[in-house]
């Protein structure tokens, strides 16, 4: 670090030129797919660019299907060492709701 | 060759003299140890047994198998660069139940019989229970109890397992079943809470983050690894394995993606890498069980890398949250690189060790014309990519710049790193001697140009789906609620509730008793009170009057 200098790996242009290669070697990827022959066994692998497409479209399956999920499961990160949620005690409050008024 | 007559890994049991030996001892004890274990379990001939006969039964206590030579050394590896690891940061009780941890799994790796393995199996849990106190946090010491139930409650699963398989054979060998009896889908059923197979998963990402840097790096290797030796050696080819895998596999992924905590996603990752395993533990063909051994072998490398990484960060830091953190490649450039080349080992990039034996499990999937099973492996193998390979080190170590500057971690945790990152990268280049090591012999190349093709494609597009996504990614400060949902809040409140209830009950009755009580007294007061007619005081006139009344009664009744 030179003083109030961004580290260069930082840099708009670094990240700019980092995309470019990133795209270049997806699609040489993409070509090396040509040159070489997958084996035949469920008869789509073969395909230009099938575990391209593949991956791709699973991983938007996955991180789709993980917020979905999200939204159904997530919760605020002291759930469970919180000392009162105001969330999800519903119970725990009527409980002690229940017993005070048996205490005096 | 040396015939010992008790398991290697007792050796590293001799790590409790840990309090008595000075600074000195210190490194030979810790380091030793596990060095000497490698060497005798290396030193024994292949097919060696040392029998027993104890209280009526003719025990194995050690059984030299490939599988289990193979299992054995990488947990003495993995012990050894722990040690090195922890060697001045873990605390003497961390150290010494970590080491015993290593020995316990050893155990399990070399039994001969299904006595011997349980005896280590709950050795097992009880150590890492060790490591999980030895953290000294309150969520740490909660975190381990939680941890001893969910794995008493599978020791005892699998001991009735054991039992009934007893009582029915007549045998305690450690023989390959199939899960056709109660009993033996007990003994599965226990094998697969430590595998950490659903419905359980959580306990797996519920108690390792919250061990100390060093002591996640222990616990990751050995409680899930022996439940897939021992799945191995006693459940190959059954069929229920390969959905198990499967979910667990998925199960991984979904929620480390979710996942805030950057130790938390490396422990999700851990059941997305046993479910691999598992699967190819379902498939049960020779390619399979010879790919989960390696990938078993390559996973406690590359995963006890990427906790090491991890670990470093929050000995440096103090943080875990991906939340917290972020551009830290600025100080710590070598943690950087070596975490680096551990997602790349786990995602299964070419020349990692992740490549060489991960491609085994596919392989073997095409070899059985299993097509939902392949695309689904494939399809894991893209999300490994996404959850561990990228977001690991992207937010941890790159994302936003979080401005924190910490050091690089102090000179044996670096080694230790740099000697796992090298492991990683000599299997990928030379996987010749991990193949040699395997249960069956092999006549598989992973470096073909249609493979090579095949998994660069596959990861390269992953990736440019995670920064496609980036937006989608976005860290909250959350956790997402699983299985243990139901012990840790359901049965709390279920408790609650029902000492409410008992509560209201005693109020209840002690309200009617206090009613029935106060009313006796009530009566009490009225007719032996103060101003009862008992108590009232009468005049001596009257009393003078009654006697002379009944002198005078006794005179008339008497007189004749």
């Amino acid at each position: 670090m030179k003083g109030e200098r961004r580290h260069w790996l930082v840099r708009s242009t670094t990240i700019r030129r980092l995309w470019f290669g990133f795209l270049l070697v997806l699609g040489l990827s993409l070509l090396a797919g040509l040159s070489v022959h997958q084996h035949q066994f469920i008869g789509i692998e073969d395909y230009f660019g099938f575990f391209g497409g593949y991956g791709f479209l699973a991983c938007l399956v996955m991180v789709g299907l993980a917020k979905l999920l999200g939204r159904l499961l997530k919760r605020p990160d002291d759930y469970y060492t919180a000392p009162t949620n105001s969330l999800d005690s519903s119970a725990q409050s009527t409980a002690s709701q229940r017993r005070e008024p048996g205490d005096d | 060759m040396i015939e010992p007559m008790f398991p290697p890994g007792l050796v590293l049991f001799l790590v409790v003299l840990l309090p008595l030996v000075g600074n000195r001892g210190h490194g030979l004890l810790v380091l030793g140890l596990p060095l000497l274990t490698l060497a005798l379990v290396w030193s024994m001939p292949a097919n060696y047994l040392l029998t027993l006969s104890f209280m009526g039964l003719e025990l194995t206590p050690v059984s030299i198998s490939a599988t289990g030579r193979l299992f054995a050394t990488v947990f003495a590896l993995m012990a050894f660069v722990g040690a090195l690891y922890g060697y001045r940061q873990a605390s003497k009780l961390e150290m010494a139940a970590g080491l015993v941890n290593a020995g316990s799994a050893i155990g399990v790796s070399l039994a001969g019989d299904l006595i011997t393995l349980f005896v280590f199996w709950e050795l097992l849990a009880l150590s890492s229970t060790l490591v999980l106190w030895a953290a000294n946090t309150t969520e740490a010491r909660r975190a381990s109890m939680r941890y001893l139930l969910v794995h008493l409650f599978g020791g005892m699963v699998l001991l009735a397992g054991i039992s009934g398989h007893v009582v029915a054979t007549g045998s305690i060998a450690l023989v390959p079943l199939q899960a056709d009896s109660v009993a033996h889908w007990l003994l599965l059923g226990g094998l697969l809470v430590n595998a950490g197979a659903p419905p359980l998963s959580a306990w797996v990402a519920d108690s390792y983050p919250e061990a100390s840097p060093s002591g996640t790096v222990f616990l990751s290797a050995f409680t899930t690894k022996t439940a897939v030796f021992a799945l191995i050696m006693v459940f190959p080819g059954e069929k229920v394995l390969i959905g198990v895998g499967l979910y667990m596999m998925f199960y991984g992924i979904i929620y480390a993606l979710l996942e805030n905590d950057m130790r938390r996603i490396l422990a999700y990752s851990i059941v997305n890498q046993v479910g691999f395993m598992v699967t190819a533990i379902g498939i049960g063909t020779e390619m399979a069980i010879n790919g989960a051994a390696a990938h078993a072998f390559a996973h406690i490398i590359y995963k006890g890398l990427l906790l090491m990484a991890a670990g470093a960060v929050l000995y440096r830091t103090g943080k875990r949250k991906c939340t917290d953190l972020g551009g830290l490649f600025q100080s710590m450039p070598w943690t950087t690189l070596l975490g680096i080349v551990g997602a790349l080992s786990i995602s299964a990039f070419p020349l990692t060790s992740g490549f060489i034996s991960k491609s085994m499990i596919s392989q073997a999937a095409a070899d059985q014309q299993l097509v939902a099973v392949w695309l689904a492996l494939v399809a894991g193998s893209a999300g490994v990519f996404l959850h561990a390979g990228i977001k690991f080190p992207w937010f941890v170590f790159f994302q936003k710049d979080s401005g924190l500057r910490p050091p690089e971690p102090p000179a044996n945790m670096l080694w230790a790193m740099t000697l796992f990152a090298f492991g990683c990268l000599a299997l990928g280049f030379y996987p010749a001697p991990l193949y040699a090591m395997l249960p069956y012999p092999v006549s598989y190349s992973p470096y073909t140009g249609a493979h090579l093709v095949a998994q660069l494609q596959l990861l390269l597009f992953a990736g440019l789906a995670f920064f496609v996504m980036l937006p989608q990614m976005k860290r909250t400060l959350t956790i997402s609620l699983d299985f243990d949902w139901f012990y840790r809040r359901w049965l709390k409140r279920l408790s609650a509730m029902l000492v409410d209830q008992s509560s209201q009950g005693q109020q209840q009755w002690e309200a009617a008793a206090r009613h029935r009580i106060e009313r006796l007294n009530r009566w009490l007061v009225k007719h032996l009170g103060l101003n009862s007619r008992f108590a009232r005081g009468l005049p001596t006139g009257s009393m003078v009057l009654w006697v002379t009344v009944l002198l005078w009664l006794l005179l008339l009744v008497f007189y004749r």
